[in-house]
């Protein structure tokens, strides 16, 4: 019995690795922002960006400690202000559907978006997050230094496993 | 009175309660607040909650279980894509599966209930899963229904979870509910118990309010009638601040002074340009409102000496009458301002008045005086002559004539004693001349002189003698005179054959060393009505007797008798019965002159006629039958007379010879008596030590003191009758002419040997007999002599002298000095030689003490 735990520990080790190895590939896909054809900005009509991870490390980076519903103590997150993801690409107003893997979805509009706000992180204590630790990519915000943000709206907001933005006019 | 009480008492009810209810509605604001707070709190513990919807996520564990279940199906067809799609599938299980195992929020919430089981059950069974899923693909794809089974042996697990889920959310909704319920039932009954209080408590401020206002609506009512009252006010009323603002005036002020700016409005005056205050050296000096207030310090002020500018800039005085009043916190000086130069003016109008009419009435006096003296004089010649006339032969009818000449002129003498004696008495108390004398010899004397006046009218004088006579006094023995006479005299002239009495007695007890005198004079005649009564001691009153009969005389009698009483600091006063007589009583305080222990036996002796021997005697005397009657009337005595007819030539021949007396005329053209005394005395000549006696028509007070200051011995008044003259020339015979009185002072020697023995009074006495030796050595080298050197031993024996009551010579002493340090040896050796004399004198003065004690 002690064995197979020795073994299966071992495994998971083993396997971790194997599965950060695969998400750090940078040229994989892992952000697809996806615009309906009312969308009146400059990004072509139903036109469609995917973003790499290095492509979101190259926007200017935020972090912020703070504690979250759903893991024990303080997380560390590292990524990019959404607000800024946003002006990056020249989104200034319609509505965002925020969309993850687990096929969990919610509706931001843009205007309640802006820096200090919602964080796309790709790093928790300084590492990147598997699927399994809700990543690659976690919206957060900084419940710890800012109450308003703890209510269910904010709470509702912070999607784990995001990869699609449609955004809507 | 006892309504303020009541209000008062109604007042502090109120106040408890405005207290209590305002502590009630203090207190349930603050429950209140506090619930309101609570309730806030509450409602943002709501809107930020730390619980993710429970009931969701574990819905969802229940999806994703699910989801992986149909994946691993779909693997029975392993490619590239279902094994992916069953990986991803179990890394969002293993992820949802882990926040529900780890999430700080879910731990919270589900600590200690049979979920935490159930999700330690999931995660270990997902972590065992978890190997399978991480082995390469061909050992995933074999391990598919290992894993398939795992996953649905998680069902009953993930059912149980979602279903407690749903139980946890629930009874936590629950208590959220109630817990707020509570706070909000608390909160609507401290707000119901608030809004009570506040009512009761509006209630309270209501009625207060409407007391206050009716209250006020009476203070308004009081403070107008003030105001009208404070208007209507003639004088000016200023109110001030310590600051010297007039803050309020009333009409009267305004009318006086201008318009003044009144409360907030501008151009406020200051009292320093409305008032000033006089001061003594007549200069004025600001009237500062710190002054006013200090001048009220210890209560109400009242000032007349104060000047006002008014509105037309004329400077008025006024009277102030300032006091403090508090004033919402601060002092100010309520002043009320009269213009006083009215009433000023018509002050110095009185004053002015009475000062007119004592200027005439001393005029009057004078004239009287001047009049009076003016005919005394001829009636002196008159009357010196008919004395001279009678003592020679007469015949029986010229005998006759010439007495009733001499009464004729005895009666116009007399009247114008009478009113001589007016101006007299109206003087003051200093013109009192103090001597000894026995008040039943006075009596006696002014019986035996009316006798023949009572007589006339049938009345007979009864002298009572009393038990304890009177005996000798000391006092104004011719006021006392005077008043007893016209007293009597008065008696006498309204009575008719009836008995007159008098008698003096001492009444009451010694007080302070004074007795009071009483002298009783009582008549059986015709009595005076209670309506005379009151004014019979007036001027110029004459009562008409009962039987109509007209009494002679001036009615200046018992007028001035009073006046003389008053002047000694007596009383008068008489009790009458109409047709049964009355009575007439003096009472004066005197000092029994036993006390004093000094007989002046010289008044009493005056009347006594002594043969002396002849005398040369100088008449000085300017009018000529005067002249010629005094001659003859001293010549009749025995002595011989030179005469001079002024000063200048009277002055000349007292320095050539050597005269015993010399009588002086006060009132003479050129150089008048008391001048000519002077010189005859500071003269040094061969009558520089003489007797000089004054003779004047009227003599005051003053007159007398010039008389007796500038040298001389006695002073008599004109005109001089043949018994007085006599008196004169025997009293004052001796030789030195020096009073007995002037050489020693009785009294200072008689307490000096009371404190000293026997033998150290002789001492004394032998010291100053070889001082004085010593002095007349030194007359006869006194041209070696240093003057100051014998000033001082002249200063010495002048101190000795006047301790043993020596006060002749000490004044000659002093005299002398004088005389040495003025470096005036003519003069110094005259006073010596004097005082060989004077010193003998005294020497035999204290050997005739001696004797006597």
């Amino acid at each position: 019995m002690k064995s197979v735990s020795v073994i299966f520990l071992f495994c998971a080790v083993v396997s971790v690795m194997v599965a950060r190895q695969a998400y750090a590939d940078d040229s994989s896909v892992i952000l697809s922002i996806i615009m309906t054809p009312q969308n009146t900005t400059g990004l072509k009509d139903d036109s469609q960006v995917d973003m790499t991870l290095s492509d979101l490390q190259n926007l200017p980076v935020a972090s912020f400690e703070t504690t979250t519903l759903w893991t024990p103590d303080k997380q560390v997150f590292s990524g990019v202000w959404l607000a800024t993801l946003l002006q990056h690409h020249g989104i200034t107003s319609g509505t965002l559907e925020l969309a993850a893997i687990n096929d969990y979805r919610v509706t931001i509009p843009v205007q309640d978006i802006r820096t200090g706000g919602a964080l796309v992180s790709y790093e928790r204590n300084g590492e990147a997050m598997s699927l399994r630790q809700k990543g690659p990519l976690w919206v957060v915000y900084d419940w710890d230094s800012n109450p308003n943000f703890r209510n269910e709206t904010y709470y509702s907001r912070s999607i784990w496993q995001l990869d699609r933005i449609i955004v809507t006019r | 009175m006892n309504i303020f009480p009541n209000a008062l008492k109604r007042l502090g009810r109120r106040r408890t309660q405005i207290a209590l209810f305002g502590t009630v509605s203090l207190g349930c604001m603050i429950v209140t607040v506090a619930l309101a707070v609570q309730v806030f709190v509450k409602l943002d513990h709501y809107g930020s909650t730390g619980i993710d919807n429970i009931q969701w996520t574990m819905s969802q564990l229940e999806v994703d279980q699910i989801k992986l279940a149909s994946a691993l199906e779909r693997l029975q067809e392993p490619t590239e894509e279902t094994i992916a799609s069953a990986r991803k599938r179990f890394d969002i299980l293993y992820s949802r599966a882990n926040a529900l195992n780890n999430g700080s929020a879910y731990n919270a919430a589900l600590a200690g209930t049979s979920t935490d089981d159930h999700l330690a059950l999931i995660a270990q069974e997902l972590d065992r899963m978890a190997v399978l899923v991480d082995n390469t693909d061909q050992g995933f794809i074999d391990a598919r229904e290992t894993l398939l089974d795992a996953t649905n042996s998680l069902t009953p697990a993930i059912r149980r979870l979602s279903s407690d889920g749903i139980a946890i959310g629930a009874s936590l909704a629950q208590a959220e509910r109630g817990s707020l319920t509570s706070t909000l039932w608390q909160l609507a009954v401290m707000s119901l118990i608030m809004v009570t209080a506040m009512v009761t408590l509006m209630w309270l401020l209501w009625r207060l309010y409407m007391l206050y206002r009716r209250r006020a609506l009476q203070n308004r009512i009081t403070l107008k009638r003030l105001s009208t009252i404070l208007d209507t006010s003639e004088d000016a009323i200023l109110v001030v601040r310590p600051d010297g603002v007039i803050v309020d005036t009333n009409d009267a002020a305004r009318a006086m002074f201008g318009p003044f700016g009144t409360g907030a409005s501008p151009g406020k005056r200051s009292i320093c340009g409305v008032m000033w205050r006089r001061e003594d050296d007549g200069s004025l000096s600001t009237v500062t409102g710190e002054r006013l207030r200090n001048s009220c310090q210890d209560g109400p002020n009242r000032c007349a000496r104060l000047v006002a500018r008014r509105q037309d800039g004329t400077l008025v005085s006024v009277e102030l009458s300032a006091s403090l009043a508090a004033r919402s916190g601060d002092e100010v000086c309520v002043c009320f301002i009269r213009d006083i130069s009215d009433r000023l003016e018509a002050e110095a109008e009185v004053q002015a008045a009475r000062d007119k009419a004592l200027l005439s009435e001393r005029t009057k006096a004078h004239f009287l005086g001047r009049i009076s003296h003016e005919m005394r004089t001829p009636l002196h010649g008159i009357l010196g002559t008919l004395d001279l006339l009678d003592s020679t032969s007469l015949s029986q009818e010229q005998a006759r004539y010439t007495d009733i000449m001499k009464s004729s002129g005895q009666v116009l003498l007399n009247q114008i004693d009478d009113a001589l004696d007016i101006t007299r008495s109206s003087g003051d108390a200093s013109a009192l001349v103090e001597t000894v004398f026995d008040v039943e010899r006075l009596m006696e004397d002014i019986a035996t002189g009316l006798h023949a006046a009572a007589e006339a009218n049938g009345n007979r004088i009864d002298l009572r003698r009393h038990d304890r006579p009177v005996g000798q006094v000391l006092g104004d023995r011719e006021r006392l005179h005077q008043i007893v006479l016209n007293l009597l005299s008065n008696a006498i002239k309204f009575t008719r054959n009836g008995e007159i009495s008098i008698e003096s007695a001492w009444v009451g007890s010694p007080k302070g060393g004074e007795n009071i005198l009483e002298i009783q004079v009582a008549d059986t005649g015709f009595g005076i009505s209670a309506n005379d009564v009151d004014r019979i001691f007036d001027d110029f009153v004459r009562v008409t007797s009962s039987d109509g009969q007209r009494v002679d005389g001036t009615g200046l009698g018992l007028g001035i008798a009073r006046s003389l009483v008053t002047l000694m600091g007596g009383e008068i006063g008489v009790e009458s019965l109409l047709g049964e007589g009355s009575v007439f009583w003096v009472r004066l305080p005197l000092r029994s002159a036993s006390e004093r222990g000094v007989l002046d036996r010289s008044k009493d002796q005056r009347t006594a006629v002594q043969i002396v021997e002849p005398m040369e005697i100088l008449v000085i005397e300017d009018n000529p039958t005067n002249r010629y009657v005094l001659q003859v009337m001293i010549e009749k005595q025995g002595h011989s007379v030179t005469h001079a007819s002024d000063g200048e030539s009277g002055v000349a021949l007292a320095e050539t010879t050597a005269f015993d007396l010399i009588v002086m005329d006060v009132n003479m053209p050129g150089m008048d008596g008391v001048e000519a005394t002077r010189c005859i005395r500071e003269g040094n000549g061969a009558s520089a030590t003489a007797r000089i006696v004054a003779l004047s028509a009227y003599i005051d007070a003053n007159t007398r003191e010039t008389l007796m200051k500038s040298g001389v011995n006695d002073v008599r008044v004109k005109p001089l009758r043949m018994v007085e003259l006599g008196g004169i020339l025997a009293g004052r015979c001796q030789k030195p002419a020096i009073k007995h009185r002037d050489t020693l002072d009785p009294v200072i020697t008689k307490q000096l040997k009371s404190i000293l023995t026997e033998e150290r009074f002789s001492t004394l006495i032998q010291g100053l007999t070889d001082e004085s030796s010593s002095l007349l050595d030194a007359l006869a080298s006194l041209d070696q002599a240093d003057p100051d050197i014998l000033a001082m031993q002249l200063h010495r024996v002048a101190g000795v002298a006047a301790t043993v009551g020596a006060v002749a010579v000490r004044d000659i002493l002093c005299r002398a000095e004088a005389a040495a340090r003025a470096r005036d040896t003519r003069r110094l050796k005259a006073e010596l030689e004097y005082f060989s004399k004077a010193w003998n004198e005294t020497l035999r003065q204290l050997e005739a003490h001696d004797k006597a004690a």
